[in-house]
Parts: C-alpha cells; sequence; structure tokens
C-alpha cells in the first residue's frame, strides 16, 4: 500500500495537477457559496471541461471542486442566513443566530476548521477502511433504508423542541410535497393533477432555495430591516481561527460522533451530505444536556453540521470507489466523469488502475488543505463581499438562484417551485411554525415508502418478515426510542414551564 | 457564338445552383442540445456523452448533453415533443419510451417525434446471478422457479426495460418469480452484491469488472446470435427461450422539424458510427455504433413496438396477480 | 384576525387538509391492488396530519383564551413589499421563456433593489449599472462559458 501511496502522491504533486486542485477548490468554493448554485452543478459544469485531460488531472479538478463545494456553503449560512449549498442547511440554525451576535468570526472559523477535520477523518476511513464499509453498506436493503428514514424521521421531534405539534405538522407537510410525482414501484403520477412538469415531484434544491433564500428576501422586504443600520455581521474580531483551545477540546465529542455520522450516512448510496447535516445536528441537540440552546447561536451546531456534511464527502467516495455505485449525486456525476475518462469503478479498480486510486486520495488530502488555508484567509474576503447592502445583494441571489433552479433540469417550471417553497416558508414563519422539519419529510419520506413498498415485496406482503433483518430492528428500536424519549421530554419541559408560570 | 452561350449557360446554371444550396438552412449555427432522460453515469448518459464526443467535430457546433431524469424518462421526453422545431433539440433515448405510453404514462411515441435514426446498438441484456448462487445457467434458474413459485427473486426496475424482460421470461418458461423493484442500475448491483435477490437484468458493459473479478456469473443474453464481443455468454435462444431484445439508441426531434435539418443531423451519426475511433470507445462498454436512417429505424422501431405491446397486459396486471394469491 | 387566533386557525385549515388528503389518497391509481398501494402511505400522514392539526387546535384554544398580550411589533411591516416583491419574481418567471434570461433578470434586479431599498438613499445609476452588469454577466459567464443552456427569448 504504501508503494501506491508513494505512486498516487507523486502523481499528484505536478504542477498541472496541483493547480487543478486549487482551481478546483476555488471553484467549488464560490459554487458552494453562493446559494443556488451546488456541487453537483460545478462538477456537472466543469465535466466537459475534463475531456481533454488526463484522468488523473482531470480527478484532480474534481476531488477540489467536491471538497471546496461542500464546505463553501457554510459562508452564506452563516453570513447571509441562506444555506449555500443543502449540505449547510443546519449550519444556518446556529451560524446565522452567532453571526448576529458579532461572533461570526468565530462561527466561520469554526465552520472552516471542522470541515476540514471532518473530510480528513472521512478520507482516513476512505483509504483504510473502504472495503469493509462497502461490505457495510451491501447490508442495507429495502428494509433498512426504510427503518433508517424512520429513525430519521424521529430527528423531527428534536428540531421542533418545544413546538412539537407544530414540527410534526411541518414535517408532514414535507412528507405530503414529496408525494406529489411518481409513485415509488407503480411510477404512476401521484397527486399532479394532470399537470405533467409535477410528474418529476420537486426536486429538493428549488425546494430549498425557496424554503430558505425566497422567504428570507420577503421577510426582508416585509421588515424594516434593510433601512436599519448595517451590519453586526460583518464587524467582527477574529483572533486566529476565532475560537479558543478550549472550546475546540469542548467540541471533541461531537466532532467525532459527528464525522462518524456523516461517514455513515455517506456510504449509503442515495443519500449524502445533504441528510448528514441535519442529522447530525439533530443527534447533537438530542444528546446534550441543555438542547434549549440550539437554535439560540451555539458553538456545538456549527460544529455538528459542518462535521458531518464534509465527511459525507470519504463515505460518499467508499461506495464509489469500491463498487462502482455512487454514494450521492455529487459522485453520481464523478461516476459519470471516471467513466468518459475509461476508468470503471469497482471491484478491478484498485488492481488495474491502482496508482489513480491513491492519486485520487492524495487530490483528497491535498485539496483538504488548500481548502483549509483558502478558506481561512479568504474570510476577511467573504465578509468584506456579503456586506454588500442587502438591497443589491439579495436580488442579485435570487438570480443567481434562478440560474441554479433553471440549470438543475433546463425547465422554468422549476423556478416556480422555488416561488412556491419561498411561499411555504414565509407563511410558516409568519404563523410561528418552524420550518427546519419540511426538509427532513421532503428528503426522508420518499426513503421511507420506496423502502416500506420494496421490502413488501421482498417479503411477499409479510410485514413481519421485516424483523428479521438485524440492522432494520437495530432502527426500529431506535426509532421506538427516539419517540418516546421526545415525547416524554417534551412533557417534562411543559410541567417545567407550567410550574414556572 | 454557340459554344459560348454554353459556357454562359452553364456559368449561370452553376451561380443558379450554387445559390440553391446556400438557400438551404445553414445547420448547425448555434450549440445543439441533447436530452437525456436519465441521470448521469448510467449507460444512456454514457452513450450519448460518446457519441457527442465525435457529432460536434462532425457538426462543427458544441453538442451539450442536458439530463432531464424523472418519471421513468417520460419528463425528458416530454420537454423534447413540446420544443422548437429548429433542430437544436433532440431527444437520445432507448426502447424504455414505448413502455412509457404502454403504462399509459404517456400518450405518445416516436411516430409522435422526426426520427433521425437509431445510433448504438446494446445487445446486452442478459441476466446475472451473484457467483455464489447455484445456478450456472437459464435452465437451472428456471428449475429452481418452478420448484418454488413466487419465491425466487429477480430485480427490475418498474416499468423499465427489464421489467418487460421478465415479464416476457416468465411467459415463455412460465416460470414464477418474485419480481421486485429495486431501482436503477446501480442499485440493481447493490442487490446483487449483497444476496438480497437472486438476479437481475442488465447491460453487460456496467458490471463486466464484476464478473471478471469472479462475482457475478452472466446465465444468458437475449439477443438472436452470440454477441461477438461476449462469445462466452450463451444467448436465451439456445437455451430454449425463445426471447431477443435489443437494446436500441435512437435521436429523435420534435415533429415538424425541417427534413433536410434532421437530414443533416442523421448524416453526422452515420459518419459517427463509421468512425473507428467511436467505436472503439463504445466497443469497451460492450456496446455498437450501428447506424440505421430514419425510414429503416422507423420500421424496426414499430416492429419492436409492437412486440413490446403484446406484454402490456402482462405488465399492468402482473401486480395483481401477486398481492393475491398471498391473501 | 388577531394574532391570538392564528394557531387555532391553523389548525383548523390543517385538520381540514388532512381529511382532503385522505380522500385524495383513496383515489390515487395504483398498478398493485392491495392494501398497501400507492394510496397507503398517503393515507397514514394524513391520519397523522389530522392528529397533529388536533394538538394544535387544543394549544390554539388556549392561546386565543389567554390574556391577549402586547404584540410587541417589529416596525410597522411592509406588505406592499411583500406583494411586491412576489408580484416581481412571478413576472420575472412567467416572462423568461419569452423575453430570454438577460432581459428579465436585469428587469427584476433593478426593480427589487428599489423594493428593498425604499425609504433609503438611493442610488439610481448604481442600481441600473448593477442590475446590467450581473444580468449580462451571469449569463455570459454560465452560457458562454460553462455551456449551460438559459433562456434565450427575444435578446438572449
Amino acid at each position: 500500500m504504501l508503494e501506491l501511496f508513494a505512486a498516487g502522491f507523486a502523481s499528484v504533486f505536478t504542477l498541472a495537477s496541483m493547480f487543478m486542485i486549487t482551481l478546483g477548490v476555488f471553484v467549488g468554493i464560490i459554487f458552494g457559496s453562493i446559494p443556488g448554485l451546488t456541487t453537483t452543478m460545478a462538477v456537472a459544469l466543469c465535466l466537459p471541461l475534463t475531456f481533454g485531460m488526463p484522468p488523473a488531472i482531470a480527478m484532480s479538478l474534481l476531488m477540489g471542486l467536491y471538497i471546496g463545494g461542500t464546505s463553501g456553503g457554510l459562508i452564506s449560512a452563516i453570513l447571509i442566513n441562506i444555506p449555500g449549498t443543502p449540505a449547510s442547511v443546519a449550519t444556518c440554525w446556529d451560524g446565522h443566530p452567532m453571526a448576529s451576535r458579532g461572533e461570526a468570526g468565530k462561527a466561520l472559523g469554526a465552520g472552516v476548521v471542522f470541515s476540514f477535520l471532518g473530510t480528513l477523518l472521512s478520507i482516513v476511513a476512505l483509504v483504510f477502511i473502504a472495503p469493509p464499509l462497502a461490505e457495510f453498506a451491501l447490508l442495507f436493503g429495502p428494509v433498512e433504508y426504510f427503518a433508517l428514514a424512520l429513525f430519521a424521521l424521529t430527528m423531527i421531534g428534536t428540531l421542533a423542541g418545544k413546538q412539537l405539534a407544530k414540527g410534526i405538522v411541518v414535517g408532514l407537510l414535507g412528507l405530503i410535497l414529496a408525494f406529489v410525482g411518481m409513485a415509488p414501484i407503480d411510477a404512476f403520477p401521484r397527486f399532479t393533477f394532470g399537470i405533467h412538469d409535477l410528474d418529476g415531484g420537486f426536486d429538493i434544491l428549488p425546494a430549498l432555495i425557496g424554503l430558505f433564500a425566497v422567504s428570507e428576501i420577503l421577510s426582508v422586504a416585509e421588515s424594516d430591516f434593510a433601512l436599519k443600520k448595517e451590519n453586526v455581521l460583518t464587524k467582527f474580531k477574529m483572533k486566529g481561527f476565532g475560537f479558543s483551545v478550549k472550546e475546540f477540546l469542548g467540541q471533541m465529542y461531537n466532532m467525532f460522533r459527528s464525522a462518524l455520522i456523516g461517514i455513515g450516512i455517506g456510504i449509503l448510496p442515495g443519500i449524502g451530505a445533504g441528510t448528514s447535516n441535519i442529522v447530525a445536528y439533530s443527534v447533537a441537540k438530542s444528546q446534550d444536556k441543555h438542547p434549549e440552546k440550539y437554535g439560540t447561536g451555539c458553538l456545538d451546531g456549527v460544529v455538528a453540521s459542518e462535521t458531518s456534511n464534509n465527511a459525507s464527502i470519504g463515505g460518499a467516495m467508499v461506495p464509489l470507489l469500491t463498487l462502482g455505485v455512487p454514494g450521492d449525486t455529487v459522485t453520481a456525476m464523478i461516476l459519470g466523469g471516471l467513466m468518459i475518462h475509461g476508468l470503471t469503478p469497482g471491484p478491478l479498480l484498485f488492481i488495474s488502475n491502482g496508482v489513480v486510486v491513491y492519486g485520487i486520495f492524495a487530490s483528497l488530502i491535498i485539496a483538504n488543505f488548500v481548502m483549509l488555508i483558502m478558506e481561512f484567509f479568504g474570510i476577511r474576503v467573504f465578509a468584506k463581499l456579503l456586506s454588500v447592502p442587502k438591497h443589491i445583494l439579495l436580488p442579485v441571489i435570487f438570480a443567481l438562484c434562478v440560474v441554479g433552479a433553471y440549470g438543475l433540469n433546463n425547465r422554468v417550471f422549476d423556478v416556480w417551485v422555488v416561488m412556491l417553497f419561498g411561499v411555504i416558508g414565509y407563511v410558516l414563519n409568519k404563523l410561528k411554525f418552524p420550518t427546519s422539519p419540511m426538509i427532513l419529510g421532503i428528503i426522508l419520506g420518499p426513503m421511507a415508502e420506496t423502502g416500506f413498498r420494496r421490502g413488501m415485496q421482498m417479503n411477499e406482503g409479510n410485514f413481519w418478515l421485516f424483523f428479521t433483518r438485524p440492522i432494520g430492528v437495530f432502527f426500529f428500536f431506535a426509532t421506538v426510542f427516539m419517540i418516546v424519549f421526545t415525547a416524554v421530554g417534551n412533557v417534562r419541559n411543559r410541567r417545567k414551564e407550567e410550574a414556572r408560570a | 457564338m454557340k459554344s459560348f452561350q454554353k459556357v454562359a449557360a452553364l456559368l449561370v446554371l452553376a451561380l443558379v445552383a450554387s445559390f440553391a444550396v446556400q438557400a438551404q438552412v445553414k445547420y448547425p449555427t448555434k450549440p445543439i442540445q441533447v436530452i437525456v432522460p436519465a441521470g448521469p453515469g448510467g449507460d444512456t448518459d454514457l452513450n450519448c456523452r460518446i457519441m457527442a464526443k465525435y457529432l460536434e467535430k462532425e457538426l462543427g457546433q458544441p453538442v451539450i448533453i442536458v439530463n432531464v431524469n424523472g418519471a421513468g424518462g417520460s419528463l425528458g421526453s416530454r420537454k423534447v415533443k413540446d420544443s422548437a422545431p429548429d433542430g437544436y433539440t433532440a431527444l437520445f433515448f432507448h426502447p424504455s419510451m414505448f413502455l412509457n405510453k404502454l403504462m399509459g404514462l404517456v400518450d405518445y411515441s416516436f411516430v409522435d417525434f422526426e426520427n433521425a435514426g437509431i445510433a448504438v446498438m446494446d445487445n446486452t441484456n442478459i441476466f446475472v446471478v451473484n457467483a455464489t448462487s447455484p445456478y450456472k445457467n437459464l435452465n437451472d434458474y428456471i428449475s429452481a422457479a418452478k420448484a418454488k413459485p413466487g419465491k425466487v427473486r429477480f430485480a427490475t426496475e418498474t416499468g423499465g426495460f427489464t421489467h418487460l424482460q421478465i415479464l416476457a421470461f416468465q411467459d415463455a418458461t412460465g416460470a414464477d418469480l418474485n419480481v421486485v423493484d429495486v431501482g436503477s442500475a446501480a442499485q440493481k448491483i447493490v442487490a446483487l452484491l449483497g444476496k438480497q435477490v437472486d438476479a437481475i437484468g442488465i447491460s453487460y458493459g456496467i458490471i463486466k469488472d464484476y464478473v471478471a473479478s469472479g462475482k457475478f456469473r452472466v446465465i444468458g443474453v437475449m439477443s438472436d446470435v452470440r454477441n461477438p464481443m461476449i462469445p462466452t455468454i450463451p444467448t436465451f435462444k439456445e437455451q430454449g427461450v425463445n426471447m431477443s431484445f435489443p437494446k436500441f439508441f435512437y435521436y429523435l426531434f420534435p415533429k415538424g422539424t425541417p427534413q433536410d435539418i434532421v437530414g443533416r443531423f442523421s448524416d453526422a451519426i452515420a459518419k459517427v458510427a463509421a468512425n473507428p475511433d467511436a467505436q472503439a470507445e463504445l466497443n469497451k462498454f460492450m456496446v455498437s455504433a450501428e447506424y440505421m436512417t430514419p425510414a429503416v429505424a422507423n420500421k424496426y422501431m414499430l416492429e419492436q413496438e409492437t412486440t413490446y405491446f403484446k406484454y402490456q397486459n402482462l405488465m399492468m396486471n402482473a401486480k395483481i396477480e401477486k398481492e393475491e394469491v398471498k391473501k | 384576525m388577531k394574532k391570538k387566533y392564528w394557531d387555532l386557525a391553523s389548525g383548523i385549515v390543517l385538520f381540514a387538509f388532512s381529511i382532503v388528503l385522505f380522500v385524495g389518497a383513496m383515489n390515487v391509481k395504483t398498478l398493485e391492488v392491495s392494501t398497501f398501494g400507492s394510496g397507503f402511505f398517503p393515507k397514514v400522514v394524513a391520519v397523522m396530519l389530522a392528529f397533529a392539526s388536533l394538538a394544535i387546535i387544543f394549544g390554539g384554544i388556549k392561546t386565543a383564551r389567554a390574556e391577549a398580550e402586547a404584540e410587541a411589533d417589529k416596525g410597522n411591516p411592509r406588505w406592499k413589499a411583500v406583494l411586491a416583491t412576489f408580484a416581481i419574481m412571478v413576472a420575472y418567471a412567467a416572462l423568461m421563456p419569452f423575453a430570454g434570461f438577460m432581459i428579465t433578470t436585469a428587469l427584476y434586479l433593478f426593480l427589487q433593489i428599489n423594493i428593498l431599498s425604499e425609504g433609503r438613499h438611493r442610488r439610481p445609476l448604481l442600481f441600473v449599472g448593477v442590475s446590467l452588469v450581473t444580468s449580462v454577466g451571469i449569463y455570459y459567464l454560465f452560457v458562454k462559458a460553462f455551456n449551460l443552456m438559459l433562456p434565450a427569448g427575444i435578446l438572449g
């Protein structure tokens, strides 16, 4: 292995390769930090540019994009409360409140450092235990996905905190919105009212853009915030990485747990950073002695979210390289890229093209460092850029969101979806309903239903056979546990409040 | 004098002829979008991208691949159908479009478009089992299915090409399998690796490494004769199952697109298909560049479509039978 | 409607919606005629929604009965601005397939900036400049450099 590593690093330490990595990270960060533009889009757009390149160089660029893009989302999440990519949704929830208190430096610094660490941990997993991880991922059949989805759905309860009923409602609304489109298995359109554009359902990206970006624009329009003096956000002091060694050490357990969640979700084909950041955040909140502090601007929230979303990078590369099966949307694009360059990922890739594989590992490691350095020095620049007055910044961001939504499937319909969700988000905010559970509903609904129905097919209609699968049983228990835990906690809090009143 | 008049007449004729040629619409003058109704990284996407690489050179303009995934490919095909017939939007698809119509998902078929011809032929539609399974060939699989009706599993994507194949298979052999939906090609691979199903239907190119590394075993290919690129795989017909399902990839333009534009594009396809480099690239994935002119393609596709519709009832009613038996 | 009645009202609306959903779920066309077809999950969700909305109704009753607290309004909500924003967003999406990305984006940007900067120090020249530069810049970057398709319309 050592020789392969040496060869891999050697292939990457060329001028062309290093340039590509740096360029990739740079472009990735830009795409990641602009709401509406995603990592997947960055890879999709740059893929044709790589056709003339030798495979190793092409991979350097793509790995740079992947890492830059996934971590870039934290910048806009923290500074303007709009997630740059679906991977940084949870970062908004505590990152922005921190910024509003003048602690943007700490939030950004922590986000960058823990993105780096999360990626690093997942790369270690990828390099050293990819095969066993892949074997583990293979154990996940429809029943396991169903159970896992159920468990993740209970996170809605954690996210909702005090507003349990409202949170559940919003989560259910997310599930309902996800029903629109083709039903899993039968493929018949459901709830489409004959509108063919709805056959494909609502894509998560326009939904996200609408819920966060548009509703933010509408709120800004409504309040006279734009008239008030700006901007505590961008005037912040920063020493080093913005947080103390003591704070850093205090986050260790959080970091490892979140990284584990990120890697675990990453290795499962079909779900990635977009889900792991929310799940890690929720788990962190549920395990914390003071869950109320989440949402008000606590470091733990940012750390959990940013560690896990970057950890999903290494995680998603595991099934891609070992099985030829993409772990998330970005790796699906990368798979296409690999195949066009004549590399078929799968069991033989390591044997026939070992140097390329280790070159990919080396690119990931180097790109990770490049990301750390670029973002650290770039924090001031980002703050400056995002201190452009809101009345100019937000419209421009919306225009870019339109590009992102349209570019998804080349149709204006997705732009309409953005606005629909913008209205939904705005109304929910006005009525004091939490919006965060909706994302979980939209992402996990299809996963749960598909898992359930496929599981029933496999077990010939016998639901009780679901409980013969150990991993499934584990998650079923975890689900029940979470439900009880959340309910009890909620009742207890209610009693405490009534006692105080 | 006469010869001068002759020359003059010829010159005038030549001049007029050159104008006539120029009067034909200049095509293409800007990039062409090819809509692929499938996700990136799959075989449809890959074949299209390889073709696009060479088409660009023939047409002189960029050929841009746009993935419009969803609803079994109907989102993509519908988009092209509703596009302007100016020759700058094309569809690259395969038999699944007929299946969309079969299942009632759409009400149109290839005849509602202008056909630019067939470009790629995939004669590697196979059934694959995990190497650890006891099935060495089709007949083992069939016997097992007959011994335990409704228990032996086959993974497919509902409404997809492999779904049609398994229905035809059951019809031809009388085997009663538990047909489960697992989703896309990648998910089928995972399901087979994880031994959650007994067999899958897929194209060879995607799993060739698994065969080479000894993880998968191919028990039959659905072509008329053995595929020279995978000569060790016996055909279904050889093994007594009369089934042949080639997977053909074609380009369609919206109805009303001028014939000379379609013709120009079609000629480009023909040139690419004859290009040895293009062939070599496609052959790496066990598919071949085979050109069929629009006229020939239309006839061929009509034949194929008629074959599929034979199984329409089976497709729509398959699940009903299963569930009722269970009750 | 006074704010204290909002919870109650939303609860009732949600409950009604859950019933509609349930009925709709019964009519979903399925390939399998069985208990667990495509209508099953929607029905389950509809039932859960019904229960959750009942909880909200109860909570809403409590809030409505409580003393009407003095709602600290964050200044005057500018409804006109919200509606205007929404209106130009709709127009933007509606006109884009016809007029093309560049024109509609430039118009949208100019109008939106003006809406959001109402009452503030406005700099029309800057706004026009930003609108034009941004929309042209985005178009050329994505369409020419990246080959992404954006609606072309008249001018592009």
